[in-house]
């Protein structure tokens, strides 16, 4: 014998929807799942400080466009890769130019740049910055995803180091690190973490590996909706900007006679840059293909290194489902 | 299936760019992306679902998304037909419902448990009254749906 089912209760569980509207999914991750991603990103510099000085007489504009993606190889390993276009102006702050770094200087007389190009003219110089490739091994144990990771970065074109409009230091590295996520049960909250040991070229036979590391606090307040905090750091092995070696230990005041040293050639590589970086993000699903995200920071901590003023990341992303 | 791997992916490749500015270093990438929520069961188990309408319908799904494996019957007979074979942990049905559910869940030790869902408020006192645990239909989203479940896992384990 049928008998009437109280229907209304559970129409009433439609309003689920408005709470679950994942996609259909399962967890972990199979061969073939991938997804690409294309980023914009504008960062505003300013202040350059160094052992407690501030240096406030330029700044500059960069401007971003990340291409990147991955795909699982299996339900462990997954391999990434990006490659981002830079480009970036120095702006003068001050009425006697601001230091723009020219290689083509008049008091370089000791050492003599052998790259020429002049990238402090206040416009954008762009060029591709660096590739990267690496591949990643999922570990997943009750609430928590560990992801140890190794990759490789190389410059994709040989882009010039000496300009405070440069685009990088053109140096090849090697990111060692492991990130993390943490899903409490029955929670919309999530946490997330990465911390890499990054071993770089050696520019003149100095060490400037670097430490990163980054933290974030997300809440999901829908199932495709998600905000998040982050705070992120980076700790450089290197030399102060202020260190006597750049002008061979000749008087640093007598700036920049004396400064003709392949070492200050160099400085952009080998200055030990630590900042911290705090930010707030954005992730938003429009369909189980599409995520669009964003993200704004700027720089609470500096150390041998420009602050950011303010930085901003638009993203699109595709994701692929697997087998 | 399509997003599954955002996060993981999304972790590995934040910090490859440089985050800080030297003179001339350049950052490119920072925070990360996530995926969409998907709540996991600790303790997955086997729920038998009782009804006919949509939200029936996601409700299995969302709770075999989590981990659960799920039954969802959409009548009388089948819902006999399910009880009797004491495959389940937990049934899910209407606090209305419990005439046809409560012979069979109140039975021997390893029948399955009843998890109400109530309607009003005075359905909830009453079936709070019997009922360890009561889900509200116009309250409860899925993951106080997988608490309560989840309790009673534990509860019976």
């Amino acid at each position: 014998m049928k008998r009437p089912l109280a229907w209304r209760t559970f129409t009433l569980l439609a309003s689920l929807l408005l709470v679950v509207s994942a996609p259909a999914q399962s967890q972990g991750q199979q061969r073939g799942d991938g997804s690409m991603r294309m980023e914009y990103q504008f960062i505003r510099t300013g202040t350059f400080k160094s052992q407690g000085l501030d240096f406030d007489y330029w700044a500059t504009d960069t401007q971003v466009l990340l291409l990147s993606g991955d795909y699982a190889i299996n339900e462990r390993f997954t391999l990434f890769a990006s490659l981002p276009y830079v480009q970036k102006k120095f702006i003068s702050k001050v009425d006697w130019g601001g230091d723009p770094h020219n290689p083509n200087d008049p008091y370089w007389i000791n050492f003599v740049p052998p790259d020429k190009r002049f990238w402090d003219d206040g416009d954008y110089h762009g060029a591709l910055q660096d590739f990267s490739i690496g591949v990643s091994y999922r570990v997943a144990k009750d609430n928590w995803t560990l992801n140890p990771y190794i990759s490789y970065g190389v410059p994709a074109s040989d882009y010039p180091f000496f300009a405070k409009a440069s685009i990088g230091r053109n140096l090849w590295t090697i990111p060692v690190g492991l990130s993390f996520s943490f899903v409490p049960y029955f929670s919309d909250w999530h946490f997330d973490g990465n911390v890499a040991y990054v071993f770089s070229e050696e520019p003149l036979g100095q060490n400037v590996d670097y430490w990163l590391f980054h933290l974030s606090a997300g809440y999901w307040f829908t199932g495709n909706l998600s905000v998040n905090a982050f705070l992120s750091r980076k700790d450089t092995n290197g030399w102060s900007l202020l260190d006597p070696d750049f002008s061979n230990g000749s008087d640093p005041d007598n700036y920049p006679t004396g400064w003709d040293t392949e070492a200050w050639w160099h400085h952009d590589r080998l200055v030990g840059s630590r900042s911290m970086n705090l930010g707030v993000g954005v992730d938003y699903f429009l369909s189980p293909e599409w995520k669009i995200s964003g993200s704004a920071f700027q720089t609470v901590w500096a150390d041998e290194s420009n602050e950011i003023d303010f930085a901003f990341t638009l993203g699109v992303s595709r994701y692929f489902g697997g087998e | 299936m399509k997003t599954r791997i955002a996060l993981l992916t999304a972790l590995a490749v934040t910090l490859i760019g440089g985050n800080a500015f030297a003179c001339g270093d350049s950052l490119y990438r920072v925070g990360k992306g996530v995926s969409y929520r998907v709540y996991t069961a600790p303790l997955p188990g086997s729920v038998l679902v009782y009804g006919e309408s949509e939200g029936a319908k996601l409700l299995a799904q969302e709770l075999s998304r989590s981990g659960h494996g799920v039954r969802l019957v959409t009548n009388d007979e089948e819902l006999q037909a399910e009880l009797g074979s004491g495959a389940y942990d937990v049934v899910i049905a209407a606090y209305a419902e419990q005439s046809s559910i409560l012979p069979s869940t109140s039975a021997a030790s390893g029948a399955p448990t009843f998890l109400p869902v109530a309607l009003t408020e005075d359905e909830e006192k009453l079936a709070r009254e019997e009922h360890a645990r009561v889900m509200m239909a116009e309250k409860d989203e899925i993951k106080h749906y997988l608490k309560a479940i989840h309790q009673t896992l534990k509860q019976r384990s």
